[in-house]
């Protein structure tokens, strides 16, 4: 820990959703996969500008959000392109965030601790709503980061308990804040850090989870975006932005809703592929074959010496023409 | 002049080609370009096979020949010295014409419609593949088969490339055969694809082939074992929820790479060592049937009719049966450097 603690090297980390990254090549890569990605033909820009200019001209069509950006950072017209061009006041926000939120390798850990119970959620909860309470000015020195970070996590997977103990009246406050009650979190085939974060969190590594998140975040709507589960409510604190308790069962709702609307919408599109021709038995050809038309009979045999009488007055008709062009 | 299109430069034209004067007068089911000079061999489900001779630099084509099956004639192929097409129909009968002499022979029969023949100038043979389950080997002279060799199922589809030879049969089974030692295949496979199997194209390298199936996929397959594991499959002819057939696959002479066509009406070029599109085109309005690159690549024929994928109903509505000389550009079908990924 030590050693880290000068270490003020800041992580090229992307702009539009707040993840760090090894190196800025990299950054550029995860850029062009994630958020300049055309989404009609996945041909990838380098730039948000040169998105809205292929899709423009090849697909006629307008864009006007990045996609897989976070709220607030949507807009086409900044311009980025890996740690160019971000924002000095988001630059700011970033670095000291790091700062204020170094996370230790244990909390990485613990942050992945996802599933959590129903009663230890209503634990964290009670603890959160209690600190809400006891610090309603912020605390920037705030000594649990991984806290709020995993309370957190918790919408995109489980959104129904969370939104119904948390629209719950009564819930006693918890008398101190430790990490403690997060160590049962980590259930029984847990996996490592990350694995099992990949498939739904496209963006947030949870290796990375906590530290590089500083935004100042506008409203408490943003906390809901379920493709950035791993945004820590922490910055809350940082940014002396005190969360009104009730108003963050709301946007939870939305986030229930939208990640609902998310799997109606796979669900269509994936029973909704249509294949033109789809006997996967006979080819077109043999079911065209067997057309009347084209069976032979006695008398579709005198068509055919028909056929072949016109044919040659045909031929010597295209000789005659061959001759003239010569 | 060449063969007239519109310039948009977007990524995918509509296609304003030359049509050819007199086309067939039903489905076209196979074309292929003269190994030696442009001339253009069409067949059609109207049983017979029409002779073109294409002139890139005028920018036009005219009717040579025709000869007919006795039912509709559903691929056509060259020699390799230009001098004779070969013909596979229906009829069950693999017909030869001499463009010198325009007499037209039998040359090959089977117990079931002859859906693909090729020409083999390496051995000076003519491979026809049927729905009688059989490929058979025909020397021209020669009233017998040289050779029969038994398909596990129906062949849909048959490309060769000495002494590569690739057969897609239903089932999607797909058969391998090394023409040195061709009556028994080199390998025995399923088609990486999982549905039927309608086009196969070799690769001009001969280390592999590309294979089209009804659900708007290819498949890119290496033939040996160590190059196996760089095969891949990509989609392509779709729109919206629609999956299209990909109804022929032609590879560039020169470059490589190679064209699929399908039954939405769009064709599109492809590089498949840089896994890349390297031009799109907008549909024809009717199915693509058949498409041939020319001799050395400069002219890209597609057959614009309609090919069954709706079955009976479509084909009142559809009259259009057309053939469409495209002027190749370079950079359309040169081999792109691989992108960043």
């Amino acid at each position: 820990m030590g050693k880290k603690k000068n270490k003020k090297v800041i992580r090229p980390w992307c702009w539009y959703c707040e993840r760090d990254f090894e190196d800025e090549k990299v950054l550029i890569q995860h850029q062009k996969a994630k958020h300049f990605k055309c989404p009609h033909c996945n041909k990838k820009l380098n730039t948000a500008g040169g998105m809205v200019v292929h899709v423009a001209q090849v697909h006629k069509e307008t864009i006007d959000t990045v996609p897989n950006a976070i709220k607030g950072r949507e807009s086409v017209d900044v311009e980025i392109f890996g740690m160019e061009g971000i924002p000095q006041q988001d630059a700011m926000a970033h670095a000291q965030s790091l700062e204020n939120n170094q996370p230790s390798k244990k909390m990485r850990t613990e942050e992945t601790s996802t599933e959590l119970s129903s009663e230890e959620i209503k634990k964290q909860l009670a603890q959160h709503q209690a600190m809400m309470q006891n610090n309603p000015q912020g605390n920037p020195t705030f000594p649990f980061p991984a806290f709020p970070t995993a309370q957190q996590s918790m919408p995109s997977l489980m959104p129904h308990q969370y939104s119904q103990f948390y629209q719950r009246p009564g819930v006693p406050p918890a008398p101190t804040f430790q990490p403690g009650p997060f160590r049962p979190n980590l259930l029984p085939g847990q996996t490592l850090p990350g694995q099992p974060w990949r498939p739904t969190t496209p963006v947030g590594t949870s290796l990375y989870g906590t530290a590089p998140y500083g935004v100042p975040i506008p409203s408490p709507n943003n906390l809901q975006s379920t493709i950035f589960p791993n945004r820590p409510v922490n910055n809350m604190y940082q940014q002396n932005v005190p969360i009104p308790t009730t108003s963050t069962t709301v946007p939870d709702s939305n986030a229930q809703q939208e990640s609902a609307n998310n799997q109606q919408n796979a669900q269509k599109s994936a029973s909704k592929v249509v294949l033109v021709y789809n006997d996967n038995e006979v080819s077109m050809e043999e079911k065209r074959a067997e057309l009347e038309k084209y069976k032979v009979s006695e008398e579709q045999l005198s068509q055919v010496h028909a056929i072949d009488l016109f044919s040659q007055s045909r031929t010597t008709n295209l000789k005659g023409r061959v001759g003239v062009m010569g | 002049m060449t063969y007239n299109r519109n310039q948009q430069g977007m990524l995918s034209e509509n296609p304003k080609d030359y049509e050819v004067p007199q086309p067939p007068t039903d489905g076209i089911s196979g074309l292929s370009f003269c190994p030696t000079n442009d001339y253009l061999a069409v067949s059609s489900w109207d049983n017979n096979v029409r002779i073109y001779e294409t002139n890139q630099q005028v920018g036009s084509a005219v009717g040579k020949s025709i000869y007919a099956h006795e039912k509709p004639a559903l691929c056509v192929t060259w020699s390799k010295d230009g001098l004779k097409v070969f013909s596979g129909g229906a009829d069950n009968a693999g017909r030869c014409f001499d463009i010198t002499t325009s007499q037209t022979i039998q040359i090959a029969a089977h117990d079931q419609p002859i859906k693909c023949i090729k020409y083999v100038d390496q051995v000076n043979l003519v491979a026809t593949g049927s729905w009688d389950k059989t490929i058979k080997y025909w020397d021209t002279r020669s009233q017998t088969p040289a050779l029969t060799v038994n398909l596990p199922e129906r062949c849909y589809a048959m490309d060769v490339n000495y002494p590569l030879l690739v057969v897609g049969t239903a089932e999607r089974q797909v058969q391998i055969y090394n023409l040195n030692n061709p009556s028994t295949s080199y390998k025995t496979t399923q088609s990486p694809l999982k549905w039927q199997t309608r086009c196969i194209a070799c690769f001009t390298s001969g280390n592999g082939y590309a294979i089209g199936s009804i659900e708007g996929r290819v498949g890119i397959q290496y033939i040996e074992e160590k190059e196996n594991q760089t095969s891949f499959s990509f989609k392509c002819h779709r729109e919206g929820n629609n999956v299209f057939s990909v109804n022929t696959i032609s590879f560039h002479p020169i470059y490589g790479t190679f064209s699929t066509a399908g039954s939405d009406g769009t064709f599109n070029f492809w590089d498949k060592d840089s896994k890349q599109r390297l031009k799109g085109f907008n549909s024809v309005g009717a199915p693509i049937s058949a498409t041939a690159f020319n001799r050395n690549g400069t002219i890209f024929a597609y057959a614009a009719s309609y090919d069954w994928s709706k079955g009976y109903l479509q084909y009142a509505t559809s009259t259009k049966n057309a053939i469409y000389l495209h002027s190749v550009k370079e950079d359309d079908v040169k081999p792109k450097p691989a992108k960043k990924r």
